[in-house]
């Protein structure tokens, strides 16, 4: 598997504008309810994970290259090249998220100043997940130029990046009980509708690769010669819906976030093998 | 605007695979790289009509090298801007500025750019721009015995032999505009997804689903 490099990129950096995002509503919400330093308290601990997550995930692409030493190369083509933009939103979410960890931190900056640098940080972390999945919209393979790509994409951004920050959250104990049941209620419920959402896009997804005998092959690929694989990744996704969906009932609460973490992770980077597999391109 | 383009005789064509000999040759690639590939199109079998059983087999050959696409994909692709079209026409790798991230390879519907695992770096076929500059044809025209290869201007080789550039087991011209002209083999009309294949897959350098 020649893309195992880019699974850890795509994935990691999914994962890190996903708890971003998470640990950014987290705060939001948390402001409104006690105040924007307790929210600031509780969600601290959080932000510098993001820049370690992405940071691995851009460390790893660079072992895809063959000639690393060149790779200051790829904003060369941001005219044309989805790749040349897709590191470049990366660099820049790194860098904004950075800059943002440090603010909060050190509580530089007014509230409006950070305020308006984290915003800014997500909605680049937002880009970059669109500008991936252009990336792979090569109109030469069908099986990945269609709308599931990047939907894909963005509901493994945002599962993750809830699932993530909840265990986070679990090892928190100065947050407030009432405090930590309703955020851990609000990540489970948003973390079960992705995984149904996902259970739709991958149906989808496959019945509509036909026409072609690069679609047909790509399909025989994932369903017959990856079966066991995909077989899996659906069961995984199944087990991590079950796992989760205990948790709203209250039932092994304080392990069926770590549980479903854990599922998920296996399950999206399954996934995310299957669709480097599905990579079958017209003509020879 | 110029453009060069190969003209390729497919109902010529022995499958003798000089073409792809004289260009591994003369850019002295590394095993496992051909610029130019020879690929073995096979399909039909036995059909009974009666008590009698009637061969509908069919075979014919399809040299392929880069097409210098008019709409080259590889160019659009490549983050490093390490590829780009030369005002007569031809695409070129510029081997320094490449990064190796093989891209243009998972594009390319010809299987042109490949990658040198060497080298670091993607690697394709140049139209022999040096050949052409001191005023002789690419390796693999020259080499060729039976004449099925050829070169020119695309318009010229157009005007000649007609504007069809996709055969069984290439894709539809549309998606990038290909600067290759063909004239198919007469069996090329029953060769369709299904009913044939390429039969040395484990002889050419790339496939589709690698």
């Amino acid at each position: 598997m020649k893309e195992r490099s880019l699974i850890v990129f795509t994935i990691f950096s999914q994962l890190a504008v996903g708890m971003f995002w998470t640990l950014g509503a987290l705060y939001v919400w948390s402001a409104r309810q006690t105040g924007p330093g307790v929210a600031h308290e509780l969600t601290t601990f959080g932000w510098p994970l993001i820049g370690l997550v992405m940071g691995i995930g851009i460390l790893a692409s660079f072992f895809h290259l063959g000639a690393p030493l060149n790779a200051w190369r790829v904003f060369s083509n941001l005219r044309q090249s989805w790749l040349s933009r897709e590191i470049l939103f990366a660099t820049l979410f790194a860098v904004a998220s950075i800059t943002f960890v440090i603010m909060q931190w050190l509580e530089l900056g007014t509230l409006a100043a950070r305020g308006t640098m984290g915003v800014l940080t997500g909605l680049a972390g937002l880009a970059l997940i669109y500008v991936m999945g252009n990336a792979y919209r090569l109109r030469t393979i069908p099986a990945w130029d269609t709308w599931a790509t990047p939907a894909s994409f963005f509901v493994t951004t945002f599962l993750l990046g809830a699932l993530a920050t909840g265990v986070m959250l679990m090892s928190q104990s100065k947050a407030p009980a009432e405090w930590m049941r309703l955020v851990l209620q609000g990540i489970v419920l948003w973390a079960v509708t992705l995984l149904g959402i996902e259970l739709v896009i991958i149906p989808l997804w496959l019945v509509q690769l036909t026409g072609s005998e690069a679609a047909t092959n790509s399909v025989a690929r994932i369903t017959q010669k990856h079966s066991a694989i995909f077989k899996l990744r659906l069961a995984l996704t199944a087990a991590a819906i079950t796992v989760a969906g205990a948790a709203i009932f209250g039932l092994w609460q304080e392990f069926s976030l770590l549980v479903a973490l854990g599922l998920v992770l296996v399950s999206e980077t399954l996934g995310r093998l299957l669709f480097y597999n599905a990579r079958v391109r017209h003509g020879v | 605007m110029k453009q060069y383009a190969f003209y390729f005789d497919s109902s010529a064509c022995s499958g003798c695979k000089a073409c792809q000999a004289a260009c591994k040759d003369k850019h002295n690639l590394p095993v496992g790289i051909l610029w130019r590939r020879v690929y073995e199109v096979t399909g039909g079998g036995w059909t009974r009509r009666g008590d009698a059983w009637v061969s509908t087999v069919f075979a014919y050959n399809v040299s392929l090298a880069c097409n210098h696409c008019e709409r080259p994909i590889c160019v659009e692709v490549c983050p490093a801007g390490a590829i780009a079209k030369r005002a007569d026409g031809i695409v070129l790798i510029d081997e320094a500025k490449c990064i190796g991230c093989r891209y243009c390879s998972w594009a390319c519907p010809y299987g042109a750019p490949q990658y040198d695992e060497q080298a670091g770096h993607m690697t394709k076929c140049t139209f022999c721009a040096d050949n052409l500059d001191a005023g002789l044809p690419p390796a693999c025209v020259a080499a060729c015995p039976l004449r099925a290869l050829d070169f020119g201007e695309r318009a010229e080789l157009e005007a000649r032999h007609g504007n069809t550039n996709a055969v069984y087991p290439l894709p539809e011209a549309e998606l990038t505009e290909p600067a290759w002209v063909l004239t198919p083999h007469q069996d090329a009309a029953r060769a369709a997804p299904g009913s044939a294949r390429v039969g040395n897959w484990e002889e050419v350098a790339s496939r589709p689903d690698e």
